[in-house]
């Protein structure tokens, strides 16, 4: 049986082709308490987990593949495999802040939930930031001068309007990927492959 | 409750069996056991440890002035301490912390290294004995199909040897390969304007995963270079040595970067669990070469 990770809430909703094409019944999985569901063929069980968890269970082999937000795999960096990315629920890593715009310079503090992802950019950049780790609500920090300016995703931009932010700089594109930890990518290497043509089929 | 207590009795029996078995198999094989911790001199420990966490080695003074690091095993202790050069093989047993996600616990889990260690003896003979070791091993630990999986940390070298990029779209190309991230792969080769048809072969490569006897088959259509034409008839002829069928992934990647040269793991069919890996080494800085492999026991 092939363990399948995904994250409960929006890429659990922009997936419900996917899972229903690999036999789950959507009802159960949007109201059932459970954490691990079955197909109807039990071929796959799909292990219901908070996303920031995933590529730790996929890259110590507690589930065979995982999805979710490439956001997540880059900033763990853990061992595992990155087998293909989702068209869907597509959205952009970036740094923004308030209307008037703060220049990215030494000494800029960045609040944000993805410390790495903003450790590269700024060194890249050539810029020694302070870096602010929070866990969530990270617009508020620049409105409550926590952060010079924040570094997060961005889908619509709804939420940065609404608070009187504005895009500065994109630093990457995001999808959902498909993870494989790396043992079961060659002893379920048939369940694997099938699981990533139906993927590939339905996410574009 | 009970049930699950009964288990994880089992569960500690037949790894204490296990564990057992392999000892006394080592010791068949005339390895002779190391024991830990070891004590190291300072000076050829510190540059391998980074400099934030030298503060958390225990040190200790020898009577002659010498900074001594107290350590558990590892295969560069082993191979610095005074022991290893009166043994050209021998075996340590190693503690290490793992997740038990089927009990729900963290545990200690024990790692089993054995290292041959060269003389002047052709290179390939030691790789041969560890993996000839590791099968007979293998054989004692799994209870069903277990597979010999190949490769060689020069390998996505000489498949990106030839495309000519900077030096950072070399290292992604290279980091991607290992990650098995074919989008980004080919996004690095389109950025760099490589040709389609040479973007088209890496790709075809970097996805091989088939036997050694498929590669060299005359039926293989594969274009490969030279060197691993030259590297698959090495392990054809391994092959045919041990018995054993061996499979080549030409983009496996290590994560202990001091591996040099031949690698190898062996994946437990049944339990889906990875149960030895290994590998040729070269450290100049002792003078020493030699193979070896572990084992999550």
């Amino acid at each position: 049986m092939l363990k399948f990770a995904i994250a409960k809430g929006r890429i659990t909703k922009d997936s419900k082709e996917l899972l229903t094409c690999c036999g789950f019944d959507m009802e159960e999985v949007n109201s059932s308490r459970k954490l691990i569901l079955y197909n109807a063929d039990e071929t796959i069980s799909l292990i219901l987990l908070k996303a920031g968890d995933i590529p730790l269970y996929v890259a110590n082999g507690a589930v065979d593949i995982g999805l979710v937000g490439k956001d997540t795999v880059l900033e763990n960096d853990l061992d595992v495999y990155e087998l293909t990315e989702l068209d869907f629920a597509k959205c952009t890593l970036c740094v923004a802040g308030p209307k008037e715009k703060v220049s990215l310079k030494n000494g800029v503090r960045i609040a944000t939930k993805y410390p790495e992802l903003t450790k590269k950019f700024t060194k890249r950049r050539g810029i020694v930031a302070e870096i602010i780790t929070l866990s969530g609500s990270i617009e508020l920090a620049p409105l409550i001068h926590l952060s010079d300016c924040i570094v997060d995703l961005v889908q619509t931009g709804e939420t940065l309007r609404e608070n009187d932010l504005i895009v500065y700089e994109e630093i990457l594109s995001i999808a959902p990927m498909i993870i494989a930890n790396k043992v079961s990518y060659r002893t379920k290497s048939s369940e694997v492959d099938a699981f990533i043509n139906i993927c590939e089929r339905f996410g574009k | 409750m009970k049930n699950k207590g009964k288990q994880e009795r089992n569960l500690s029996e037949n790894r204490g069996l296990a564990f057992e078995s392999v000892i006394q198999e080592l010791r068949k094989e005339n390895l002779v056991q190391l024991f830990t911790p070891t004590v190291i001199d300072f000076s050829l420990y510190e540059k391998y440890v980074h400099v934030a966490h030298q503060n958390q080695i225990v040190k200790l003074s020898a009577p002659n002035g010498i900074v001594k690091a107290l350590r558990y095993d590892s295969t560069i202790s082993m191979i610095a301490s005074n022991q290893v050069h009166s043994d050209d093989k021998f075996f340590y047993i190693e503690p290490q912390f793992a997740y038990d996600f089927d009990n729900l616990k963290i545990m200690e889990t024990t790692q089993l290294g054995v290292e041959f260690i060269e003389g002047q003896s052709d290179h390939i003979s030691s790789f041969e004995k560890c993996i000839l070791l590791a099968k007979s091993l293998a054989d004692l630990l799994c209870t069903g199909e277990y597979q010999i999986e190949v490769s060689h940390t020069d390998l996505v070298d000489t498949l990106t040897r030839d495309i000519e990029l900077d030096l950072k779209s070399t290292n992604d190309l290279k980091h991607y390969i290992s990650r098995k991230n074919e989008r980004k792969v080919l996004d690095v080769l389109e950025k760099n304007q490589v040709d389609p048809l040479i973007q088209n072969r890496l790709l075809e490569l970097s996805r091989i995963r088939a036997s050694v006897t498929e590669l060299t088959s005359n039926e293989n259509s594969f274009d490969f270079p030279n060197e691993i034409n030259e590297w698959l008839s090495k392990m054809m002829t391994l092959n045919l040595n041990i018995n054993q069928p061996l499979v080549i992934d030409f983009t496996s990647s290590y994560r202990l970067t001091y591996y040099k040269g031949n690698v190898f793991k062996v994946y437990d069919m049944t339990s889906h669990k990875e149960i030895i890996s290994g590998g040729e080494y070269c450290f100049k800085a002792y003078g020493v070469r030699g193979c070896g492999f572990s084992i999550k026991l």
